[in-house]
């Protein structure tokens, strides 16, 4: 900053909006314009909270808080609409399904952002390789993913988990290995647009080693759509991790999530139709803001898509 | 263009090949035995092991792999574990079942994504441009199976108007179409919020051209400025983008026969993953992921069509290696979805 004030003699204040914008900071003051995009910001941050804080609830109370009221049968309570004490109502055993909507959170959501995370690091190596060396690496690893792609998404989650039985693990396993194909095109296409740029000439030019290439100068320069196709991609999975668990595939009963607390709830529909409003505005609200956080990334990250 | 047909139908085989392939070796990391499952709580080592090599189990994985394919052009897919019924049979039977459901959910989803996508296009920023929009993204954000769920409800249990599940087809026409209404709705929902978006933003591209200023300054009305100007070079980006939601329409089919108790290929597959008959999963994957295929092979043919771009480039440079596939048009569309 004091360089840059003495070689302009620019005043304080002046050198200071010279500098402290990074391009972070320019991103987060576009973001900032959409209205809807910070009201998703607000309740993914929310869903967060909660989620984390339902781990300290259970440290502290070592699992007794969880115990009592996330897992443990209330019959007398069985199938109560809401009221003061339960706002969303009891569920089939009884337990209050706001609480075990909180619960759930966690599950839902940290399954959902594990199988993304475990997908980009797959496909994004694949896509980055892919992009970077093209010709016959490029070929081969396409049409790998042109066979993955072959089957659609959910079906191939569904083989997956049940060849290898039915588990937390093998679910995240499943969702993240039918999101592979996506991230690597992306992060591929990316890749290939700064490949043969003139920065990337210079810098192999001055020795710079594959490996720096590709993660000092290419990764950092393909950063928006790869985000933004992750963020939309946390939404997809999620909705595939409580669709597995919905047709009896993921997370099983007693434990609190989305999809199994829908797909118990199914079968007390004709009785009590409460019980599916829980959890089932749980996932869309998730789904739909990350969605919108998605969007409003992509406008603020490159300001020219916009329409 | 011809050549371009043969090529990409040429290409598909080895991909074919390759997902078979890929099913197989899902299937291998299963640490069920299938002869135990076979014969149940009764067996004895001996009996399995007689019937390992009766199925031929034991054979290495690509010499099974080579005999399914070998069986699959023969139209053989294998028997099952449990039922002892021919699984081609089987898929093949429940096969129209699952496309009447897509169908059903593609017509929902055009017959009101489209003129939606259009209104609200020529309406850009008004109130009933974003109302559609706010539907749109609900509908886009809505599980299937948490909608099929709560239709059902209204529908079926209060208003008692629809069934609330299975498929009829002994009564006549209108109980058919009652109980296939909330299945393919549920279905067509995601995408018809998905066709209501990519119909309005390519009616934007157009709307704004030179062009349409000319049709308008030639004095025809503003519906066949729309008609014929508009909506006519808009279905060019748009026709890849609904047949492409049509393939996926046939993956999400899983979820919505599981709820309304739809006889598909999809509820085939989830029962027979519970009573673990491989050779019917495999069965069901394989042949959807074939129709996937397929359907997706169509929309290039279909884009290639109708897209002058793409036809005159294969006329003039046939030999060139240029791929017109599913990767280029999603990615084209990626702002869109």
């Amino acid at each position: 900053m004091k360089k840059l004030r003495r070689i302009f003699s620019l005043s304080n204040d002046e050198a200071k909006t010279l500098t402290e914008r990074t391009i972070s900071q320019e991103v987060w003051q576009r973001y900032k314009k959409s209205r809807t995009g910070m009201v998703a910001l607000v309740i993914v941050l929310l869903l967060l909270f909660i989620a984390i804080s339902t781990y300290v609830v259970d440290i502290v109370t070592n699992n007794a808080f969880y115990d009592n009221n996330v897992i443990n049968i209330d019959l007398i309570n069985k199938l109560k609409p809401p009221s003061w004490q339960h706002i969303a109502g009891n569920d089939e055993y009884g337990r209050d399904i706001l609480l075990r909507v909180i619960w759930g959170t966690r599950l839902s959501l940290f399954l959902g952002v594990l199988a993304v995370v475990i997908a980009l690091i797959i496909g994004g190596t694949l896509g980055a390789i892919s992009g970077f060396y093209g010709k016959q690496v490029d070929s081969v690893i396409m049409r790998l993913m042109d066979i993955l792609m072959g089957v659609p998404t959910i079906i191939l989650a569904i083989a997956i988990v049940a060849s290898l039985g039915v588990s937390i693990m093998n679910l995240v396993i499943a969702v993240a290995v039918s999101a592979v194909p996506g991230q690597a095109r992306v992060m591929r296409a990316a890749v290939m647009s700064i490949r043969d740029k003139e920065f990337i000439e210079a810098a192999r030019a001055s020795g710079a080693s594959d490996l720096r290439l590709i993660f000092k100068y290419i990764l950092p320069n393909c950063l928006s759509p790869v985000i933004v196709n992750t963020t939309l991609g946390v939404a997809a999975s999620i909705l595939n991790v409580t669709s597995l668990s919905f047709i009896g595939l993921g997370v099983q009963a007693p434990n609190a999530e989305w999809g199994s607390m829908l797909s118990a709830a199914r079968s007390y529909i004709r009785v009590s139709g409460h019980i599916t409003l829980g959890p089932g505005l749980a996932i869309f609200l998730t789904i739909m803001s990350i969605n919108l956080m998605g969007d409003a990334l992509r406008d603020a990250l490159d300001p020219r898509l916009k329409r | 263009m011809f050549r371009y047909f043969v090529k990409r139908i040429l290409l598909m085989i080895p991909v074919l090949c390759g997902v078979i392939l890929l099913v197989f070796l899902i299937m291998e990391l299963s640490p069920v035995d299938p002869a135990e499952v076979m014969l149940g709580d009764g067996a004895t080592p001996e009996s399995i092991a007689k019937l390992r090599t009766e199925f031929g189990l034991d054979d290495p994985l690509l010499v099974r792999y080579g005999r399914y394919l070998l069986g699959l052009i023969q139209g053989d897919l294998g028997t099952s574990y449990k039922s002892k019924l021919n699984v081609a049979e089987e898929v093949i039977g429940r096969l129209p079942t699952t496309f009447l459901l897509a169908v059903g959910a593609m017509l929902w989803a055009m017959v009101i994504g489209i003129p939606l996508g259009i209104i609200s296009a020529r309406n850009q920023n008004k109130l009933i441009d974003n109302i559609s929009m706010v539907i749109a993204l609900i509908g886009n954000a809505m599980p299937a199976f948490w909608m099929g769920l709560l239709l059902v409800m209204l529908f079926s249990l209060n208003l008692r108007w629809l069934p609330s599940s299975g498929i009829n087809t002994t009564d006549g026409i209108v109980p058919f179409l009652k109980s296939i209404i909330l299945p393919t709705f549920t279905l067509g929902l995601v995408a018809m919020c998905s066709i209501t978006r990519a119909m309005r933003s390519s009616m934007l591209d157009v709307i704004n051209q030179d062009y349409i200023d000319t049709a308008r300054s030639k004095g025809i009305t503003e519906w066949w400025v729309t008609m014929r100007h508009m909506f006519k070079n808009a279905m060019v980006v748009f026709l890849t983008f609904a047949g492409l939601q049509f393939g996926r329409l046939l993956g999400g089919a899983v979820m919505v026969e599981f709820i309304f108790a739809w006889p598909g290929l999809g509820r085939l597959m989830v029962d027979s993953i519970s009573s673990r008959d491989i050779p019917l999963v495999v069965g069901s994957v394989v042949v959807l992921s074939i129709c996937f295929s397929l359907v997706n092979l169509l929309v290039d043919f279909l884009y290639a069509y109708v897209d002058p771009a793409i036809k005159t480039q294969y006329l003039s440079e046939g030999k060139r290696k240029r791929k017109i596939s599913n990767e280029e048009t999603q990615a084209n569309l990626l702002s869109v979805k």
